[in-house]
């Protein structure tokens, strides 16, 4: 038996950002400077993540080494996906492992951020 | 020198705004370049998110500065006293937090408890937090006036 993937979930480009589901992670590459990114993007990372929830799986790897700007309202996102991924009881219904770039402030210093916010479902993976 | 970008209240500006900053600080280290940029970027989203026509034209500036020893990135739009009294507030908690960090962690928690509120807030919080630099803004109405500064040296 095949171990569960995300391959029933699309790639996304839209506003200068790509999404690309692939096995048990997903890679997001380019920018995110969207003025209003909860229309474009949140309901695609609502849709990765349900098909997680669906899959059962325990851990999603997000790598961002790519993605070299956020802004504010990008982070916007971040804290919402990382809510959805806490659900409602203690144990999370699945760990974002980020994997990013000690070199790009964004990734060192918000995702270590989002960490202290909710320390059982976000781990960084630090990447040289 | 003072390098000046003028920005309709457009919001494909804004890529300008980050392209001239990466473009002024060429000369200087990758992580002082992204520091800036996202500076720049987030005053000039608030610019054209908050801004208000001033002496008859509807845009703002953003400038930037390097000298002695230090890089400044201004802001200059309109703004209603409302809007520019919640701007003040927010730089006078953040000039009066020994850390920033957890104005910043704090307001990231009041986000996860109002999901899907769509306006964030957090950009003034990030300059000082992620960038590293001190905010002082000054109101003479219509004109808010918002300058980030931080040492060249990191």
């Amino acid at each position: 038996m095949s171990n569960p993937s995300l391959s029933h979930v699309e790639p996304l480009k839209v506003d200068g950002v790509e999404f690309v589901p692939k096995g048990q992670a997903v890679k997001i590459r380019g920018k995110m400077t969207s003025r209003q990114p909860e229309a474009s993007i949140s309901p695609y990372l609502r849709r990765v993540h349900d098909e997680v929830c669906k899959l059962k799986l325990k851990e999603l790897d997000v790598d961002v080494t790519e993605l070299t700007f956020v802004n504010s309202s990008a982070i916007r996102l971040f804290v919402d996906w990382t809510m959805w991924a806490k659900g409602s009881t203690d144990e999370p219904l699945y760990e974002i492992v980020f994997h990013a770039k000690e070199g790009i402030t964004w990734q060192r210093m918000t995702l270590s951020a989002l960490t202290s916010l909710a320390p059982k479902v976000v781990r960084v993976k630090s990447v040289p | 020198m003072i390098h000046e970008v003028k920005v309709p209240l457009a919001w494909q500006w804004i890529e300008k705004v980050r392209e001239t900053v990466n473009d002024v600080l060429r000369a200087h280290p990758e992580e002082l370049r992204q520091d800036a940029v996202m500076v720049a970027s987030e005053l000039a989203e608030n610019l054209v998110k908050y801004g208000q026509a001033m002496g008859g034209e509807d845009s703002g500036r953003i400038a930037i500065e390097t000298n002695d020893g230090f890089v400044s990135i201004t802001s200059e739009n309109g703004a209603t006293p409302e809007g520019a009294q919640k701007v003040q507030e927010l730089v006078n908690a953040m000039t009066a937090a020994e850390n920033v960090q957890m104005l910043y962690l704090e307001r990231l928690t009041q986000m996860a408890d109002i999901p899907g509120d769509s306006a964030s807030e957090l950009g003034l919080l990030r300059i000082a937090f992620e960038g590293g630099f001190s905010l002082t803004c000054e109101y003479a109405a219509p004109r808010l006036r918002l300058t980030a500064k931080r040492s060249l040296s990191g």
